[in-house]
């Protein structure tokens, strides 16, 4: 193993903002991201109250600069950069190495993060307002005809900023995976979660760039003009924005498959089953999500409908292998339900409704139908925050003592997970009913005789729940760090290295590593233990 | 110890080179197919290279030495944001961009150096 030696810092307070430590670079990512979850949460907030109140809130204008930054804070500067954070946290703990591979990458990644996240929200400060051509910034509506304002220049560049940092993260993680793992560490001794963190950094560097050229040709088409135009123009960016926005949904969801399949496997004290096949379909997966992103413009007849649908379809095997071994490494498992567990089990539930409404979106017959409504909505925010977001809360819990060295309360836990289920549910499950009923997406009001306003209360009321769960979370967190409960290096008996180092680990991560068998170490040495008596 | 982690990106890239031929059944539009295509390409080249590296160079078991902390790379990264948004807003903002990128490129080449010169006393350089 190497070592590292290191250079004194000058102040504490100083060093967080330009620590070159893995550790700190993804825990400064993820605090940062938890604020723009919050800013991006009282938007959606305030989308739903408008909605209830059948447009009494806010203008038409406001409405769309709201939305279109809920949903290009949620995915552009919550989900994806906290998706890799965690990698950039955990990969290289979980492959016994001692740092990440270039940690100054890692670190101008952040930085291009915390600028992008800042240039878009600046937007709100200017004449014209914050962006508002959603957040895939439709063209033509997003040239300068349209959106004259600086809002859409601050929400194009920082949205490529942020890309590019997410993009150097990635490679981080990727080259650490490839090249940096302990003695011992073979590939099919990796984790499940550095698996999924190898796939999604493989669609990350190689499916974003196109987002960068993608805005790249918007901002030339703004200030120059003549780049982007006429309807081939739009149908060229739209095609190379969603050669990027497919992939974005696997990478904002495999990270958190990862997350769960550890958690299944640490709670159901049991090795994770099926994992060479769960490798396989990983690597099939990613591949199959760089090749469905057409079946975004399965109305618009500019791209192969057969082919995309056939791909998009074949996505189920992957899928089914993935849930097979989740049910595989729980059957006769001795299962402990912490809330870990629990919001692991919503996941896997919650994210099959997202899944399989999604199948209903790959047959361009029904798309037709449905696209640009309501139901899309709900089929996405499913995958996303009812699969998602539940993943992610699920290794927040789970990895939590490791981050700090402290529990957070089971008992307040369990009731953030039971007010995140009621909410999640009523907040989104209506929207199903009203996409089939011709609601469409993005509109600040509806005719009154639509009969739409009853289901969209209900909506809102599920949005406000959803809010009390992340407060009664912030409460969790700051009682379990006010009032510490010491974790010890292991509290949850896992499996895998990272739990073979202290709480939080010290910064060259190892002082000694156990011998490295399987994918399951740390379990390899209480078998061993066992046998020996 | 060598390491046979190329594999990943070969494997990878010709399946998606599998998945991007599969459309030459379905008559694509020419960005259609070029941009898996591309991803393709690139994935199979970097693991080509990636291959060559793990045949030439064993993993390195000696020591590291990182700095703890770099305020030049986050001069360098605040002063290149600067100078992209500047493309909408102005020279005077890419100006102000470029300065500060040269002020964080300076300090990112003195940490370097540093780092070769203790390497160098350490002896092992």
């Amino acid at each position: 193993m190497s070592t590292i030696a290191t250079f004194p810092a000058r102040t504490a307070s100083l060093r967080t903002l330009a620590c070159t430590d893995h550790k700190r670079i993804a825990s400064s990512a993820c605090v940062i991201a938890f604020v723009f979850f919050i800013a991006g949460g009282i938007l959606a907030l305030v989308m739903r109250s408008q909605l209830a109140a059948d447009g009494g809130v806010i203008s038409q204008e406001t409405y769309n600069e709201v939305f279109t930054m809920h949903g290009s804070t949620m995915v552009y500067l919550v989900i994806v950069p906290v998706a890799l954070a965690v990698g950039l946290y955990f990969v290289p703990l979980q492959l016994g190495a001692a740092e990440v591979a270039g940690p100054r990458v890692a670190l101008a990644g952040l930085w291009m993060y915390i600028c992008g996240g800042l240039c878009m929200w600046s937007g709100f400060a200017t004449a014209g307002g914050a962006a508002s051509a959603s957040w895939w910034g439709f063209d033509p509506l997003s040239e300068s005809v349209h959106s004259p304002g600086s809002g859409m220049d601050l929400w194009i560049f920082g949205v490529m900023l942020a890309t590019l940092g997410q993009i150097l993260w990635a490679l981080c993680i990727l080259i650490t995976a490839l090249r940096g793992r302990a003695p011992g560490m073979t590939l099919m001794r990796m984790p499940v979660f550095t698996w999924t963190m190898v796939v999604t950094c493989l669609m990350t560097v190689f499916g974003f760039p196109a987002l960068i050229l993608a805005l790249g040709l918007l901002a030339a088409q703004r200030h120059l003009g003549g780049v982007l135009v006429g309807g081939a123009g739009a149908v060229d960016y739209q095609a190379l924005f969603w050669f990027y926005g497919h992939p974005v949904v696997y990478v904002m969801f495999f990270p958190f498959v990862g997350m769960v399949g550890e958690i299944f496997a640490t709670f159901s004290s049991r090795r994770f089953f099926g994992y060479s096949a769960f490798v396989v379909a990983l690597l099939a997966f990613a591949g199959l999500s760089m090749t469905v992103w057409g079946h975004h413009m399965f109305s618009m007849g500019t791209v192969s409908n057969k082919y995309f649908s056939l791909t998009s379809t074949a996505l189920i095997v992957p899928a089914g292998i993935e849930y097979f071994d989740f049910m595989g490494t729980l059957w006769r498992g001795r299962l402990r339900f912490t809330t870990a567990f629990l919001f692991a089990l919503g996941f896997l539930v919650q994210f099959l409704i997202g899944g399989l409404t999604g199948i209903i979106l790959a047959s361009p017959p029904l798309d037709y139908g449905l696209n640009m409504s309501y139901f899309v909505v709900a089929h996405f925010h499913y995958t996303i925050f009812a699969g998602s977001a539940f993943g992610l809360f699920g290794g927040i819990y789970y990895w939590f003592p490791k981050f700090t060295g402290a529990m957070l309360s089971e008992r307040l836990g369990k009731l953030n997970f039971v007010l995140m289920v009621i909410g999640a549910n009523m907040t989104f499950f209506p929207m199903f009913v009203l996409g089939a009923e011709g609601m469409p997406r993005r509109i600040a009001r509806y005719p009154a005789s639509s009969g739409w306003q009853a289901l969209n209360v209900l909506e809102t009321v599920g949005a406000f729940v959803i809010a009390a769960s992340v407060l009664v979370f912030m409460l969790n967190v700051l009682v379990s760090l006010r009032h510490r409960r010491p974790a010890g290096d292991n509290p949850w008996d896992a499996h895998t290295l990272e739990w073979a180092t202290s709480s939080p680990p010290p910064r060259h991560n190892f002082d000694a590593l156990p011998p490295i068998r399987s994918y399951a170490p740390l379990l390899d040495l209480r078998e061993a233990l066992e046998e020996a008596g | 110890m060598r390491r046979r982690s190329a594999i990943v990106l070969l494997a990878w890239g010709l399946w998606l080179g599998v998945l991007t031929a599969l459309q030459a059944v379905f008559a694509p539009k020419l960005i259609q197919f070029t941009m898996p295509a591309l991803a393709s390409a690139v994935c199979l080249i970097s693991g080509l290279v990636l291959w060559i590296a793990e045949l030439c160079t064993p993993v390195s078991e000696r020591a590291r030495l990182i700095s703890d902390s770099s305020y030049a790379t986050a001069t360098l990264v605040v002063g290149l944001a600067l100078a992209l948004v500047g493309v909408g807003f102005g020279l005077w903002l890419i100006l102000i961009g470029a300065g500060v990128s040269a002020l964080g490129l300076g300090g990112v080449v003195r940490e370097q150096r540093a780092r070769g010169r203790t390497l160098h006393r350490s002896g092992q350089r």
